[in-house]
């Protein structure tokens, strides 16, 4: 392939730099170089190559030293954070960020777990891929509960770029005509298994305001022709897809927007060039380009635009804007109202239920669906709930036991073995993705003194769960364990999360917030098209824009967020108002 | 080798590279233009699969892991725990991916084995008849002979290392258990009469 799009030094005036490849750079790349645009993306990680890239893919556990396991001592120094990463092994280890080269520092009992990926493509090659819209009971939310300020948008503002993200990416699920959760443009769903299909009739028999539906996926269960086009196969069902998927079956910048931006002849990339601050000129108040550091070199060099997205993760992005500072912004760029690196959310997981499902003993399933039977949030939407405010959704699937289970029953020997061979009892299991207020005191700030080896400051990261979330996650696990019940489970077993320790704030990698949306100047740092409000051509897409946290994960979000903000950008700079 | 995957029985792929065979298997689906040269350079970016040289376990203790790993998952109509080397593997795994303290607890819990051995029997563990390991193995899990519950949870670390280094074994994932490297998509309806046995992978 031609790679003379990898550029080093320039001292070209692109019309737009674009920090971050991850989910939302690779959308700004495709959006403002099909738009015609001469786009610099500057990514601080490693150039990934679409198949070439993926060594973990397909190679069988045998294959591997450990089993995909790894070494103690080398996950202990390098690995102490993203090891907590459900997705983190031996085959994809090369995805996750290094935490020794990249610390942060929190104070004492407010653990948060920061997972990032460094590379080309960012964690658009990690995700899980659920993907879900936002609703009207979404962007009410603040001003329905005054937790928060109003977002500036609603629905209505984002519905035609949901379409339009969703053909191109790929997002299975069915059509179900839910309130709070509207319906994308669908391939086909993921099949339920049997065993769900008899649990979901009693569930919705049981709780005409439970629906279980399909868990929507950016997974292509048929491509369309335009996908086929970009090289982009159907899903095979192995689950393996944050080892890198070479059938480009789900979507990742490198499957999806990368090829798209790059047969533009409009993008340039610069790797392993880490962004250390905006430049800003104080005479023409704009954001002329970056500095950054080769992560190689330690070279410093700038890169010079029109106008800057960021889109380098929420707290990537909220790193850099602290760390420009000027006689204006003295705390960091386009930062007057003060709330720049506050308001940080995350998503509640790690409370459910699970129980065991007599019966169905000659039923089986074949491939290894990756998605999963999903519950839309049904609390706080028609009456408020007397404990907490805001929603939660439950996904969880059924399945038979495998080996995995057998360690902790008694018994051993040729018996045993057989047991395991015929596969064990199903189990059925309920777990909450729940939303979170957006409070003040969860911020980031600069360490003072603290700096990793290129010399970029720190974060220091100040996060903790409040009563609200607590009772959530209390309502989660009595819930699930409620419709169990009802599905006919025995032996429920509940999970509680009750303390910041029991699962530390940020391991649901839905950080978000810290740079957020909002009418007021003042008490926001952009507007409802993303831009600062203090500086016209700077924009921030990514989930630092969030203003409430909703219960949907959030990606898709940001990709229709992303593709939005871009359309509004480029007809300012067309009508020369940037 | 028998083998119980159907594609790979008709393609004749497992006797490659598992990367090249995966990518392969890739381009036969879907007429992808992948040429032999660059299938054998994508397959080539696979490393590590070097057989390591660290050991954590002496030769008495290797073999007292290999005969309870052999009591847990025996030899039956496909080879057991001792046939497919989890005892190796477990040694490895020992000696790399474990804390040094959880080292020193699976030493500890092999001495308890054999210290209730020579209480009961007047030997060691390796000394014993299979009857009476099956007795000792039987009380760990209903803590008798002076077994505590700590040493059941011991048993309980040991079985799970056992699992993993056996159905994470080509002959433990693809004689033993259904293996399927490329599934071709979900069915939700599918009797388990089909495959007869369990996936190796859920
Ligand atoms: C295992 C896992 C499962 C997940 N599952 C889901 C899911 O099912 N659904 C969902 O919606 N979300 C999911 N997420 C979250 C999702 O990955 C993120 O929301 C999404 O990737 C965010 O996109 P982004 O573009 O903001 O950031 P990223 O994708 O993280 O990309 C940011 C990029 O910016 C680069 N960067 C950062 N700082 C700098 C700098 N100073 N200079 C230059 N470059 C910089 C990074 O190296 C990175 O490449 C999951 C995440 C993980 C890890
Ligand atoms: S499940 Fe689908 S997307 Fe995931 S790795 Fe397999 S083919 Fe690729």
């Amino acid at each position: 392939m031609d790679k003379n799009f990898y550029i080093k030094k320039s001292a070209q005036v692109f019309d737009a730099i674009v920090v971050g490849s991850g989910i939302t750079g690779g959308w700004a790349a495709k959006e403002l170089t099909e738009k015609g645009l001469k786009v610099l993306m500057v990514e601080r990680g490693k150039p990934v190559e679409h198949r070439q890239d993926y060594p973990g893919e397909g190679v069988q556990a045998w294959k591997l030293p450990f089993r995909n396991a790894m070494n103690y001592q080398l996950v202990e120094d390098q690995y102490y954070i993203q090891r907590q990463c459900y997705a983190f092994g031996d085959s994809s280890k090369q995805f996750f960020m290094n935490d020794r080269d990249y610390p942060y520092s929190t104070p004492e009992g407010k653990p948060f777990s920061w997972i990032r990926g460094n590379q080309l493509g960012g964690k658009s090659l990690l995700w899980a891929r659920q993907s879900y819209r936002l609703s009207d009971y979404d962007f009410n939310a603040n001003l329905a509960d005054g937790h928060g300020v109003d977002w500036p948008i609603r629905y209505k503002d984002l519905e035609q770029w949901y379409s339009y993200v969703e053909r191109h990416a790929g997002i299975s699920g069915s059509k179900e005509n839910i309130p709070v959760l509207p319906d994308s443009e669908f391939l086909p769903p993921f099949e339920f298994n049997n065993v769900e299909l008899a649990l979901k009739k009693k569930i919705e028999a049981k709780f005409p305001d439970r629906k279980m539906i399909m868990g929507r996926c950016a997974h292509l269960t048929q491509p369309a022709p335009h996908h086929l086009e970009q090289g982009r196969l159907q899903c095979q069902a192995r689950n393996e897809c944050h080892k890198g998927c070479s059938f480009g079956a789900n979507f990742s910048t490198q499957s999806s927007t990368l090829p798209a931006a790059l047969k533009t002849n409009n993008l340039s990339i610069a790797t392993n060039a880490i962004v250390h601050s905006v430049i800003y000129d104080p005479k023409t108040n704009r954001a002329k380009g970056v500095r950054i550091i080769d992560s190689e070199t330690m070279e410093t060099r700038e890169y010079f635009g029109k106008m800057v997205f960021l889109c380098a993760s929420t707290l990537g992005t909220t790193q850099i804007m602290l760390n420009s500072i000027s006689e204006r912004f003295p705390t960091g760029i386009a930062n007057s109202s003060g709330v720049l690196g506050h308001y940080l959310m995350d998503h509640l997981y790690g409370s459910g239920a699970v129980g065991r499902i007599d019966g169905f003993e000659d039923e089986y399933y074949s491939g290894r669906r990756p998605t999963a039977p999903y519950i839309p949030n049904f609390r706080n939407v028609k009456e408020k709930h007397p404990n907490f405010f805001r929603g939660y959704s439950l996904s969880g699937s059924a399945s038979r036991e495998n080996w995995g289970s057998f360690a902790k029953k008694d018994g051993f020997g040729a018996d045993f073995k057989k047991q395991i061979q015929n596969a064990g009892s199903w189990y059925f299991s309920l777990h909450g993705s729940g939303e979170m207020l957006p409070r003040y005191d969860n911020q980031v700030s600069l360490h003072p003194t603290l700096k990793d080896k290129w010399g970029m400051p720190q974060l220091h990261i100040e996060a903790s769960f409040t009563e609200n979330d607590y009772k959530m996650n209390e309502d989660i696990a009595n819930t699930a364990a409620e419709i169990l019940e009802a599905a006919g489970a025995k032996d429920i077993v509940k999970h509680v999360i009750r303390r910041n320790e029991d699962r530390p704030f940020g391991l649901s990698i839905h950080e978000m917030g810290t740079a957020r949306m909002g009418r007021d100047p003042k008490t926001s740092v952009l507007n409802g098209n993303n831009q600062t409000h203090d500086v016209p051509n700077l924009f921030v897409t990514d989930g630092a824009c969030m203003t409430s946290n909703a219960w949907q994960n959030p990606s898709l979000t940001y990709m229709a967020i992303t593709a939005r903000a871009c359309d509004f950008a480029v007809k300012q700079l067309k009508l020369g108002k940037i | 080798m028998p083998h119980n995957n159907k594609l790979a029985e008709t393609t004749g792929l497992e006797a490659e590279n598992p990367r090249r065979a995966a990518l392969k298997q890739m381009a036969l689906l879907f007429g992808l233009s992948l040429s032999a040269q660059s299938l054998d350079a994508l397959a080539a970016t696979v490393k590590g699969t070097m057989p390591h040289v660290t050991k954590f376990l002496s030769p008495d203790q290797l073999q007292m892991t290999g005969e309870i790993a052999d009591l847990i998952i025996p030899t039956t109509d496909t080879p057991g725990a001792l046939a497919v080397n989890v005892h190796g593997f477990m040694d490895s795994y020992l000696a790399e991916c474990v804390s040094k303290n959880d080292q020193k607890k699976f030493l500890d819990g092999l001495k308890k084995i054999n210290k209730v051995a020579e209480d009961k029997f007047g030997k060691v563990f390796l000394a014993c008849s299979h009857k009476q390991h099956i007795q000792l193995l039987t009380a760990i899990e209903k803590y008798d002979l002076g077994f505590t519950p700590e040493d059941k949870d011991f048993f309980t670390q040991f079985k799970s290392l056992t699992l993993f280094g056996y159905y994470t074994s080509e002959v433990g994932a693809t004689q033993e258990l259904a293996y399927l490297p490329i599934p071709g998509g979900y069915k939700g309806n599918f009797p388990f009469a089909k495959v007869g046995k369990a996936w190796a992978l859920n």
